[in-house]
Formats: C-alpha cells, structure tokens, sequence
C-alpha cells in the first residue's frame, strides 16, 4: 500500500500490505513494550485500588452506573461488592500483564488485558484520560496480530521442539499502524481547527496548568518566554500534521521495515 | 482555561469543623505527579457539573476518612475554585490563591 512504484494492482498491493506472511518480530516489540508500559499502570492502581473502585470509595458501583452508562456493565459489579474480590481481579490482571510480557499463551492475554482495562475504566471513569482509551485499542489490536512468536516463552517452548520460526500475517500490526495514523492525523485536525493554536498561545495556557504539566524539569526560560512558547505550539502542530503522512509513506521513515518501529515509539510517547 | 481546585468543609456533631482542600500538584515531586495522576484526573473531572450524580460519593468518602465514632460528621460542604489562565498570568508560578470559589454540594448525615 505504501507509494513504492508497486505496479500491481490496487488489490494485489493490498493483499499484501495486510497479508502477506512476514517477521514478526515487531509484533512481539509492541507486545513488550505495552506490558513494560501496564507495569507502572498498575502499580498506580494498585496503590489506590479500594479508594478508586472499593464500595467505600470515591464511587461507589451504583452511583458509577449512573455516570459510565447505565447499560455498560464492569465485571467488578458482577462480583460481591467486597474488597477481597477487588485485590483478587487486580492480582489476575497483574498476573496476566506478567505473561503477556513474558509471552505466555501472548494473545489469550492481550485479550484478557483489553478485559481488564475495560473492567476497571468501566468501574470508575473520573479517573481516565485518553491513554486509557489508546490502552484499550492496542490490547485488542495486539490479540489481532502474532505477538507471542517471537521473544516470548511460547516461543522459546517452541523452538526446543525442534519448530522453526514462522512467518505470518501481520493485519493486526497494519491495523494499529493505521490506527496511529488516524490518532494522529485527528489530533492534528482537532488542533488546527483550534482558534489558540493558530494563533500560537495554546502552550502559554497549557504551561501554566499545575495539574498537568511538570512532570520533567524544564528551565524556567522555556515557560515564561511568549515568543517561544508560540514558536513551539506551532512547531507542535506542524509535527503533529507531518507524523502520519510519516507513518504511511516509507521513504519518509529509514526504510520499509523501521516503519512500525517508529510507530512503536509514538505509541509509547502517546 | 483554568487551574482548579476541590475543596470541603465537614462539621462535627459538637461543631467543630474540619476543612480539606485537594492536594496541590504544583507543589509535588515529580514521582507524586506520576503516582497521583488517577487523583488529579478525579479531582478534575467530579468538580465538572457533569458529574454531580459522583457529588454524594465524594462527600461519603471524605466522611468515612474523618470518620470519629466519638464525635461524627453531622455536615459536608463541598467547593470548587478556580483561577481563569491568560497571557499576563505566566508569570505567576504559584496558582493560590484562587480567584473565584463557589459551593457546589452540602449533603447532612442522620447520628444517632
């Protein structure tokens, strides 16, 4: 599908791109980076669990129906509202992250992960953002693809057996390479319809919000300075613009086969 | 845009009053701003109208962390504050005080 002067037509490209028995070794690269990256996640939520999601917390389940969805169901309201079946559902999915970076039965756990995520952002969601969200979507695009062949346990089970690395279908890697270009390509969108973007003061605002920015040192120079905080909103919109034309056409990136582990990254930066 | 906090005031059965404010994350360490991202995303997004239905969860929880079997909590207040963002605000790197503050929610409890 990538502009590479294919002569073939449309569909044959298209088979291809989506099809087409490949390495999957960077399938199984998303795969450890989104477990290294669930690591920390939980630990977060592990640290407040009976506060965010208990009976006794912030929210409790039926005042939750109300603001989630009354018809979005969280398997944590199928359990008696107790504490024990709180930790027991977080131990499982700490579990399960465990073997998913370890690579054991990969995409059964990648599924049971999207599970997961979606029991407990349905069970409290005052306490989500658009990470969660982009989370959920790379768990089911990870059990769409072969991410346990390479660099995982199965595959070193395997390979003892004497059974050769295979090549195979990556349609799960291209549909969240297409997916990040689509995130992407709406943000930028979204921004540049954005009156403070234009006009280059969207960072001044978003600099000075205690609640969301500081999390790495930055000098002081860098915030308080008009001129360069218009000269990088701007430079931000103008990435943002240029990442998915980046994402899709090859010759933009190193080469063919760097392509989704430059999307990798902006995954892991997103 | 604006920088926001949550805050509540809880009454006694003899009166006496305690008052909370949400933590203040500019005043955080790095790892605190890591770690209290959940708490930050909540505390941003119950404050909002939107939201009024998680109000009485809020104010319960705040009970139950004062909670005293001596001396209960008979009343619970809670506010929001804020302080608009503009170009001329950069250089003031302390959001507090805020500017603007209003109640939101006032829930009583039954004690025996």
């Amino acid at each position: 599908m990538s502009p590479s002067g294919d002569a073939r037509p449309w569909y044959q490209q298209w088979d291809n791109y989506f099809f087409k028995p490949r390495d999957t070794t960077v399938c199984s690269i998303v795969r450890i980076a989104f477990a290294l990256v669930l690591v920390p996640y939980l630990l977060i939520l592990g640290l407040d669990l009976e506060s965010l999601f208990g009976e006794n917390g912030v929210l409790p389940y039926a005042q939750s129906r109300v603001l989630v969805d009354s018809d979005v169901l969280s398997p944590l309201g199928w359990l008696a509202p107790s504490n024990t079946a709180l930790w027991f559902c977080y131990w499982l999915f700490v579990f399960q992250v465990i073997c998913l970076l370890l690579g054991i039965s990969s995409r059964f756990q990648a599924i049971a992960v999207l599970f997961w995520l979606m029991a407990f952002q349905h069970r409290n969601n005052l306490t989500i953002d658009g990470g969660d969200t982009l989370a959920r979507l790379t768990a089911f695009y990870l059990f769409c693809m072969p991410c346990g062949e390479r660099l995982s346990i199965d595959g070193w089970l395997r390979r003892r057996k004497g059974v050769a690395v295979r090549l195979l279908p990556v349609w799960g890697l291209r549909l969240l390479q297409i997916q990040m270009i689509l995130l992407y390509l709406s943000t930028a969108l979204l921004k540049a319809g954005g009156e403070d973007w234009l006009n280059g003061s969207a960072l001044i605002y978003i600099t000075q919000l205690h609640d969301v920015f500081g999390r790495f040192p930055l000098q002081s120079f860098l915030l308080q300075s008009i001129p360069l905080l218009k000269a990088i909103t701007w430079g931000v919109l103008i990435v943002e613009i240029l990442i998915p034309f980046g994402l899709w056409f090859w010759k933009t990136v190193l080469s063919r086969s760097s392509s989704p582990l430059c999307f990798t990254w902006l995954w892991i930066i997103q | 845009m604006s920088n926001n906090a949550l805050s509540a005031d809880l009454k006694l059965k003899d009166g006496s009053m305690i008052y909370w404010t949400s933590p203040d994350p500019s005043s955080w360490s790095y790892w605190n701003k890591f770690r209290q991202f959940r708490w930050n995303e909540y505390y941003d997004t119950i404050r909002l109208d939107d939201y009024e239905e998680g109000w009485s969860g809020l104010a319960d929880w705040l009970v139950c962390e004062y909670q005293d079997s001596g001396n209960p909590v008979v009343r619970v207040r809670l506010y929001r504050s804020w302080t608009y963002l503009t170009e001329d605000t950069i250089k003031v790197r302390e959001p507090y005080p805020f500017s603007k503050r209003r109640m939101f929610f006032r829930k009583e409890y039954e004690t025996p």
